[in-house]
């Protein structure tokens, strides 16, 4: 359970201010990685291009989604983490059968704001071209770019930044009334 | 070559050349403040000034341009000269090939035209280290042998020598690291009609890898949104 703390007006529009920002950030991030593995097909024996593409980001958007409204519902959060309700938006329900308003907007305005930031990430998918001279041809597997540490080092560096804005919520959790 | 993924009929690549901004970079007239001219001038001397001809030209008199070849001469024969021009010019050239894909590919998307892509023909795309190659979904390699290599820089830098041909092709990265790098590889060392086979083949590949579906992770992600809430509604009401 988060401990509630009485902060000021200033402090809780920085905070929001930074998540924002973190939620930019990662959401860059999750488009240009998510697009840099779309590309690369490592089960091109199984699955073609086209669905592979479908596929990595039909895992990402379900997988961010299913942060967000765990992250954003204070049922799911609170209580046991019912994995049934995740998806399906049960936690944004209350006992009484009621929407809890609260949440949702919370989910909504989170969502848009990484989904927002992942339009720019997708967006920007250069085709870099270059030459040189060639001694020893070999054919080069497309798979082995997988291996590229640029994007396991960027994956990193966006779940490290998610994980910050979930410890975030959960030491302050933070309501601006207007 | 780039060229030849330019031209298309439904889908299209819009070139950026790198080695044109490069050029662009020397000269203070076309690139102003972004323009490396006076750093270079400082740090090599006025030698590397080509002299004006005429005495008519006002601009000439301002700026007496840039001599490549002489700039050329002076940064192959000394490694730690080479280290110095590319500390002064590649800061301006990254930020106006960045410049241009951002621009590029929001004036692609602006104009919905799904079909286009923003291809950058840069020739030190793996010497830039990995800031450099994570600017670019996917990276070309396009080879051919030493011999047709070094022939194909002399004809079009008849004013170099053989000795400084040698030197420019000496400074790059081996193929074989850039091959190991890179995503696609093509062979340029057939005839034209080889070649344009093999690039059709390759824009294909590349279109149907980076397009597929022409459905982003935004897009899925706001409909995952919606449908949730739909959920939330229907539960509700029921």
């Amino acid at each position: 359970m988060a401990e509630i703390i009485e902060i000021s007006n200033l402090t809780a529009i920085i905070i929001v201010a930074f998540k924002s920002l973190i939620l930019l950030i990662s959401g860059f991030l999750c488009g240009a990685i998510s697009e840099r593995l779309a590309v690369r097909n490592s089960l091109k024996f199984i699955i073609s291009a086209r669905n592979w593409n479908f596929a990595v980001k039909l895992l990402v958007s379900a997988l961010v989604v299913a942060y967000f409204e765990s992250s954003s519902s204070r049922k799911l959060y609170d209580d046991e983490f019912a994995l049934s309700n995740i998806l399906g938006g049960g936690g944004f329900i209350d006992e009484k059968s009621a929407v809890d308003l609260e949440s949702l907007s919370k989910f909504i305005a989170r969502l848009l704001i990484f989904t927002f930031a992942t339009r720019f990430g997708s967006a920007l998918q250069a085709i870099g071209l270059t030459g040189g001279k060639l001694n020893n041809f070999r054919e080069k597997s497309m798979n082995s770019a997988l291996s590229d540490l640029n994007i396991q080092s960027c994956l990193l560096i966006t779940l490290l930044l998610m994980k910050l804005r979930y410890c975030m919520w959960e030491k302050y959790s933070v309501t601006v009334v207007c | 070559m780039s060229q030849l993924f330019a031209e298309g009929e439904k889908e299209t690549f819009e070139i950026i050349d790198v080695d044109a901004i490069a050029h662009d970079v020397l000269d203070p007239l076309k690139m102003g403040q972004d323009s490396a001219y006076k750093k270079l001038v400082q740090t090599f001397g006025e030698e590397i000034l080509n002299i004006p001809k005429t005495d008519d030209t006002e601009v000439n008199e301002k700026f007496p341009t840039i001599d490549r070849a002489k700039l050329g001469a002076i940064i192959f024969a000394d490694r730690s000269k080479r280290n110095v021009l590319n500390g002064i010019t590649h800061p301006l050239i990254i930020k106006i090939m960045i410049k241009a894909i951002v621009s590029q590919t929001f004036r692609v998307r602006s104009w919905k035209n799904k079909k286009t892509l923003v291809c950058v023909d840069i020739p030190l795309l793996f010497e830039g280290g990995i800031p450099m190659r994570s600017l670019f979904a996917l990276k070309i390699t396009v080879c051919c042998s030493p011999k047709l290599q070094l022939e194909r820089l002399q004809q079009r830098n008849p004013d170099l020598s053989l000795k400084q041909c040698k030197d420019r092709i000496a400074s790059q990265i081996a193929v074989e690291t850039k091959m190991s790098m890179s995503d696609l590889v093509i062979r340029n060392d057939a005839s034209l009609d080889d070649l344009t086979t093999e690039v059709r083949s390759i824009r294909r590949d590349i279109f149907m890898r980076v397009k597929a579906w022409n459905v982003g992770v935004d897009q899925l992600i706001l409909c995952a949104c919606v449908i949730i809430i739909s959920n939330v509604v229907m539960k509700c009401m029921s």
